[in-house]
């Protein structure tokens, strides 16, 4: 008796399609982010959630990417762990305000360290997703008075990022 | 006396008064320094500002020091930030007429008239914390009142070889212009080391020192219970940039 075949070898559209769902389905959403005017951004891979890195001439630094909002929590709370847990770690804390993140509300706490000789201002922007279940988090770091020179620009690349 | 010695008994003549009131005239030191501006490290002030520039000044201090000291102060200043606290201290300077003469990032040094030292350094301790000071003064009057003396002898040497050089015959007149030339330059260098003194009495010498406050890096093992959250640092985000070359590069 000839014993049947279970099923037809998949077309690999239907893999990459299912993967792409389940990708989706982990809740690695894809964001919307560009880079800062007169940065350069480096070699993205093609999955829409992998970070984006971009470095200006003098050495600013700018990246976004997506976390897992584990534990489940809103924009406040995070807010207020951020704030803590880099209190904690020995940063100074110059500003906290809320900031528009692609029509979401995101928050952003700007910090200020030494790095060896030097003073670094160091940003941290989030939003949360439409469902709620992935964060997405832009990061500006760099030399001080470089940062504030390209201050605006940041800015402006922090609010076209978002989900 | 032939054609040559008078020439050069003119000439001597034309330069006398500029060297005989050297005082007046001593090139590279400026005669009413003041108003350095604010400017970049390694700056150094300019020595002579716009004559109309000149903001009102506080009134002398009341210190009580005898005319003829020389002040020198120096202090290690605990400071955040030091470009900050040095644009204060420039303009502070500014305030009472002196100026900076130095500034690198480590430190300062101002020229500040004497009358007024005591507020400028009483100034200081408002934009640090005074970690180390060292005020020393010099009563440089008598050594003033001895090269005054010896420059008024000086002069009067000097008009007395002019007599001389007028009655000379050929075989004393070099004699003479050399022992002249001599004279003058001595004059000079008298009258210069007069106005340095001056110089010293009339503008205090303030030498401040940068010191930071404690920097300590942030900790990268501050651990908190969310773990995207110790995801979030510098360091952290440096290492996510490899030394790769980004796109337009």
């Amino acid at each position: 008796m000839r014993i049947p075949r279970a099923s037809k070898r998949p077309k690999p559209g239907a893999v990459l399609a299912a993967l792409a769902a389940a990708w989706a389905l982990a809740g690695c959403a894809a964001f919307q982010a560009s880079p800062p005017e007169g940065f350069a951004q480096y070699p993205r891979s093609r999955v829409s959630s992998s970070p984006l890195r971009a470095s200006s001439p003098d050495g600013i630094l700018f990246t976004v990417r997506t976390e897992k909002n584990d534990p489940p929590a809103d924009l406040g709370f995070w807010r207020e762990a951020l704030k803590n847990r880099m209190g904690h770690a020995g940063y100074r804390v110059v500003g906290d305000t809320v900031c528009p993140m692609l029509g979401s509300q995101g928050s952003l706490l700007k910090l200020a360290a030494p790095m060896g000789n030097q003073d670094y201002f160091y940003w941290i922007a989030f939003t949360l997703s439409p469902s709620g279940k992935r964060i997405l988090v832009a990061e500006a770091a760099g030399e001080s008075k470089r940062f504030l020179a390209r201050e605006e620009d940041i800015r402006k690349a922090i609010a076209n990022s978002g989900f | 006396m032939n054609a040559i010695p008078l020439f050069f008994c003119a000439a001597l003549s034309a330069s006398l008064p500029a060297a005989a009131q050297g005082i007046q005239q001593m090139p590279g030191i400026p005669q009413t320094p003041k108003a350095g501006t604010s400017g970049t490290p390694k700056d150094v002030a300019p020595a002579l500002p716009a004559a109309n520039a000149q903001p009102p000044l506080s009134p002398p201090d009341s210190a009580g020091r005898p005319p003829g000291i020389a002040i020198t102060f120096f202090c290690v200043l605990q400071v955040e930030e030091s470009e900050k606290a040095a644009r204060d201290l420039i303009a502070m300077a500014d305030s009472l007429g002196g100026w900076f003469m130095r500034r690198s990032k480590s430190d300062l040094e101002f020229r500040v008239p004497s009358a007024r030292a005591d507020s400028f350094i009483a100034g200081l301790a408002r934009l640090g914390v005074m970690m180390d000071r060292n005020l020393s003064t010099e009563s440089l009057e008598a050594e003033r009142g001895e090269l005054t003396s010896r420059l008024k002898a000086r002069r009067g040497m000097l008009q007395d070889y002019y007599a001389v050089l007028k009655e000379s015959g050929d075989s004393t007149v070099f004699t003479i212009q050399n022992e002249i030339v001599n004279l003058q330059t001595e004059i000079e260098q008298t009258a210069g080391q007069i106005q340095k003194l001056e110089d010293r009495m009339a503008y205090a010498r303030v030498t401040v020192a940068f010191r930071f406050f404690e920097r300590a890096a942030p900790l990268t093992t501050a651990e908190s219970r969310f773990g995207w959250l110790n995801r979030l640092d510098l360091p952290s985000l440096m290492k996510r940039f490899p030394y790769a070359n980004p796109k337009g590069f």
